[in-house]
């Protein structure tokens, strides 16, 4: 490993993190609330050891596929430490195991909480809260790959290592450029959706909260009852519109803004995503109607926000949906783990990966009949390698195992079993929300540390699509002379 | 710029390589998904799965809005196509690889047809070099500049130099002889020496200047062989029949060992003059007993780097003066030299700078004035040949008074046919050519050495 490469690294992560906190500087001190002096503290201890760090001379600039992976996994972890220490130092959440995994729950854009009484928070900590989720659904070295041009054409395996998807696409020749580009529509999409939300009657403050919030499809908001606090249509509306864009493929909007619009919707993801999306509102809605007393307006108007906000894993909620049958929220729960697009801010295993074991299995099927056929796995008119099949086979496979594992570590405390189950299938997807004790309307506060750093590494491992995070884990054993 | 480069083999990707790090925009078409994968991940490029024979491939690779379409598959007809339809969808210039020798002789009618701008050839153009090497066989390295008046060569100090231990300025012989050092290679690095440099054992000194001028240096200091009367040639390719060609003309007797019967024939046919024989290049003995030991130049241009090098190695332990080995993978060429093989050649090399040179001068399009470029030293230095053609504001100004960007060296001015190794008080004028060197390789332009 390139150490001197993954120091600079970190350090401009640790930079890039401190500037991300001054907007929660400015709040507090506008609002001259007792967060104020950790929010001025910590950037500037951060700062103090971020920038001698990415100053380093690195030699070897080249960063093998190895470098990528470490790199991703130890920024992503310092990224959540250090993001834990205003919510510890300022005491507004007074453990510090509770501290990091609000942050990790934030930067993976999952938008689960320990606290029970949100609102009764200073407004620069849920400001940085939301600031969190921003950040990690386009990921922190996507962001350091656009700015600085510190590692050059090997960037990519950062990309790889931090971008969710089978494979990474580049939409521009130069990786630099490409990633400005994607922070370029992500901004412009989460500052379109600040707009929308002041208009439909939103506070400013508010209005970024739940845009970030958004962006991230993470589900984290300043008010104890989420989206269901306004109780207002057009909010619900502007919300589910974005989280539905937030949760698509961003190589579709390149497309459709370089080339044409026509093009970009011929995408089978999107296609396949929009329809699941439909498919499920539709039968939600017949399934819950007997509780809105057969109102169907109703019935859509709470099954479409759910259906979305649970589709691509950004977890708001406008009703408490443990309240429904058990058939809407079986669909919930596969909604959960189908999650959203690849190259999207959502989690789950992935629109496209499914249509590729689905595709492979027909295959399969055909295999039977006819033993001697050779027929290619295509998306989009393009062929998939086998290479890549393969993987996508194994991250699946790979994900049930980390779910069978997680719940089996999670039941040592005795909780019921849906609990502990939607508690091991939200975490994994980055979704926030999950069935009984978990549901929409609660807190995860009740379950013991130890469960706590299990919950917060699944978290990291759905975030960053397990193998970065299972990669430190793997015992390595160095050849040396001595 | 926009450049598209149809085909990701040895040429395609070294192309690829250098013109990425230069802004360009750059869009790689091939069949083969898994080079194309290697290049995806090691360069800022975009790669596109599919034939350039493909319209719509074409289209996916946005040919129409490209300035620079160079096709080097391995086949030069399908390069021929894809330069055409590139053409006609609008791409501003086409260059295309046409190497097989039957297409040589129509090859200007041929430019014309499918409008090309630009024909690359790399086994000619290895050709071209190692001819050289041969002609002048007191070089090890040969670049010229200035209609062939310059002279960039490269020198390696052993063991009983008296250069050793020396400082730059105090030593006076390359200040006599009207030559400068313009950069020494050390450890692999590329440096561009200042007055207190110190030369060590086993640098690598790249001097410039005048052809006879160096010729008379190295006279002085013994590293003059005399004319090369015969060479043997290991392989009978492409390479090897253009080289045969060339020195044939210049009254140079060629041999040429190839292993396969049928291709000897072949050459047989083609090339009258040249003694062809059928037998393996790389078996000492049979070497031997074709007097490998006695041949001036001994040149292995088969399809096998470790095979060359061997060959090279046997032929200078028994006695060969003067050994050139083709290598393909570019990596670690120095590693080579040091082993004892006199010349190397890399055809993939030598071609992605005439194509460098030509996509640079697209690029300064209102100002073309590059005429000479090379890549010294795996790419990390490069020697320009600018001409002065229109009224800077630094004409006319003693060097000593100009700022002159860091790693930037004015090497030599050529003012009406007289070379000039210039000093601080010497001042570029109008029609002068020059030529630089320097590790800043994003330098394309004249005005910006400054």
């Amino acid at each position: 490993m390139n150490i001197k490469a993954l120091v600079k690294i970190l350090g401009f992560v640790l930079c890039f993190e401190a500037i991300f906190m001054l907007p929660s500087t400015a709040i507090s001190y506008v609002k001259g609330q007792y967060d104020f002096l950790s929010f001025l503290l910590i950037p500037a201890l951060m700062l103090a050891i971020g920038i001698p760090c990415s100053l380093l001379k690195v030699k070897k600039a080249k960063l093998y596929i190895k470098d990528g992976f470490t790199a991703v996994a130890f920024s992503w972890i310092v990224l959540c430490i250090a993001g834990a220490l205003p919510f510890y130092i300022s005491g507004a959440i007074p453990s510090f195991i509770d501290s990091v995994f609000e942050t990790v729950s934030g930067f993976t854009t999952t938008g689960a909480s320990i606290l029970t009484d949100i609102e009764a928070l200073p407004m620069g900590i849920l400001f940085w809260r939301s600031m969190t989720h921003w950040i990690g659904g386009m990921g922190v070295l996507v962001l350091a790959l656009a700015v600085i041009p510190l590692i050059g054409g090997s960037g990519i395996n950062l990309m790889k290592a931090e971008s969710p998807g089978p494979s990474t696409t580049k939409l521009v020749p130069s990786l630099r450029k490409t990633a400005m580009i994607l922070y370029a529509i992500y901004t412009a999409l989460t500052l379109l959706e600040v707009l929308c939300l002041r208009i439909a009657g939103m506070s400013l403050y508010d209005a970024f909260i739940h845009a970030m919030s958004t962006a991230g499809t993470g589900g984290f908001s300043d008010k104890n009852l989420s989206v269901g606090y306004y109780d207002s249509v057009a909010i619900e509306i502007i919300i589910t519109a974005f989280m539905y864009l937030f949760g698509l493929n961003f190589t579709i909007y390149f497309v459709a803004l370089t080339k044409n619009i026509l093009q970009a919707l011929k995408s089978e993801e999107l296609r396949i995503y929009t329809a699941i999306i439909i498919i499920s509102i539709i039968l939600i809605s017949i399934n819950i109607s007997h509780l809105y007393n057969g109102n169907i307006l109703t019935s859509v108007r709470y099954a479409s926000f759910q259906t979305v906000s649970i589709m691509t894993t950004s977890g708001f909620s406008s009703t408490d949906f443990n309240l429904w049958p058990s058939f809407s929220r079986s669909m919930l729960m596969l909604l959960m783990v189908i999650g959203s697009c690849a190259s999207s801010t959502g989690g789950g295993i992935k629109v496209i990966r499914l249509i590729i074991l689905f595709k492979s299995i027909r295959i399969a099927f055909k295999k039977i009949t006819h033993p001697n056929i050779v027929k290619t796995v295509s998306i989009d008119g393009h062929a998939v390698d086998n290479n890549t099949i393969f993987n996508v086979l194994l991250f699946i496979l790979l994900y049930i195992v980390v779910i069978i594992i997680a719940t089996l570590l999670l039941s040592i405390e005795n909780f019921d079993f849906t609990t502990i189950f939607s508690t091991v299938l939200t975490m994994i997807g980055n979704t926030g929300p999950g069935f009984e004790m978990v549901g929409p309307l609660s807190n995860y506060s009740f379950y013991s540390d130890f469960s706590k750093i299990i919950m917060s590494l699944c978290m990291l491992i759905g975030r960053l699509e397990i193998l970065p995070i299972l990669f430190l884990f793997i015992p390595r054993k160095r050849s040396s002379i001595k | 710029m926009k450049i598209i480069i149809i085909g990701d083999g040895k040429v395609g990707s070294t192309l690829a390589s250098v013109l990425s790090k230069e802004d360009n925009d750059i869009t790689i078409i091939d069949k083969n998904a898994n080079v194309l994968n290697q290049t995806n991940d090691d360069l800022d490029v975009i790669c596109i799965e599919g034939s350039g024979l493909n319209i719509k491939t074409l289209h996916e690779a946005k040919v129409k809005e490209s300035d620079l379409v160079i096709a080097v598959t391995n086949q030069d007809e399908i390069n021929m196509i894809c330069c055409l339809y590139a053409k006609r969808m609008g791409a501003k210039y086409t260059i295309a690889r046409i190497r097989d020798p039957e297409h040589s002789e129509e090859i200007k009618a041929l430019m014309e047809e499918l409008e090309l701008n630009q024909i690359i050839n790399p086994e000619y153009t290895a050709a071209d070099h190692i001819s050289r090497l041969v002609l002048w066989p007191t070089f090890s390295d040969i670049e010229l500049f200035a209609d062939n008046k310059v002279l960039l060569t490269k020198y390696k100090i052993d063991d009983c130099s008296s250069l050793i231990g020396k400082s730059l300025t105090d030593i006076t012989e390359f200040d006599r002889a009207n030559i400068l050092v313009a950069a020494i290679e050390r450890n692999y690095e590329t440096i561009i020496p200042k007055g207190d440099f110190i030369f060590k054992k086993d640098d690598y000194i790249y001097i410039i200047g005048e052809v006879h001028s160096i010729n008379m240096f190295l006279q002085q200091r013994n590293k003059r062989y005399n004319k090369l009367n015969d060479v043997m040639i290991i392989g009978g390719g492409r390479i090897s029949i253009y080289l045969a060609q060339i020195l044939l003309k210049n009254k140079i007797k060629v041999k040429i060992i190839e292993q396969n019967p049928d291709k000897c024939i072949h050459l047989n046919q083609i090339l009258p003059d040249a003694m062809i024989i059928n037998g393996d290049g790389t078996d000492y003995d049979f070497l031997l007993s074709e007097n490998m030991n006695s041949t001036g130049a001994f040149i292995a241009l088969m399809g096998h780097d470790e095979a060359n090098i061997i060959a090279c190695l046997i032929a200078k332990n028994s006695g060969a003066v003067k050994t050139i080995a083709k290598v393909t993978r570019i990596k670690g060429l120095n590693l080579i030299k040091d082993i004892g093989v006199d010349s190397i050649v890399s055809p993939k090399l030598l071609t992605a700078n005439h194509i460098l040179r030509f996509a640079r001068n697209l690029k300064v399009k209102e100002d073309p004035s590059i005429n000479e470029l090379y890549m010294m030293n795996e790419n990390k230095m490069q020697a320009l040949e600018f001409s002065v053609e229109h009224a800077y504001d630094f004409l006319d100004i003693p060097l000593k008074d100009l700022k002159i960007k860091k790693n930037v060296l004015i090497a030599v001015i050529v003012r009406n046919n007289k070379i000039i190794i210039p000093r601080g008080d010497d001042c570029i004028k109008l029609n002068d050519r020059i030529i630089i060197i320097t590790s800043l390789l994003k330098i394309i332009n004249l005005t910006e050495i400054f």
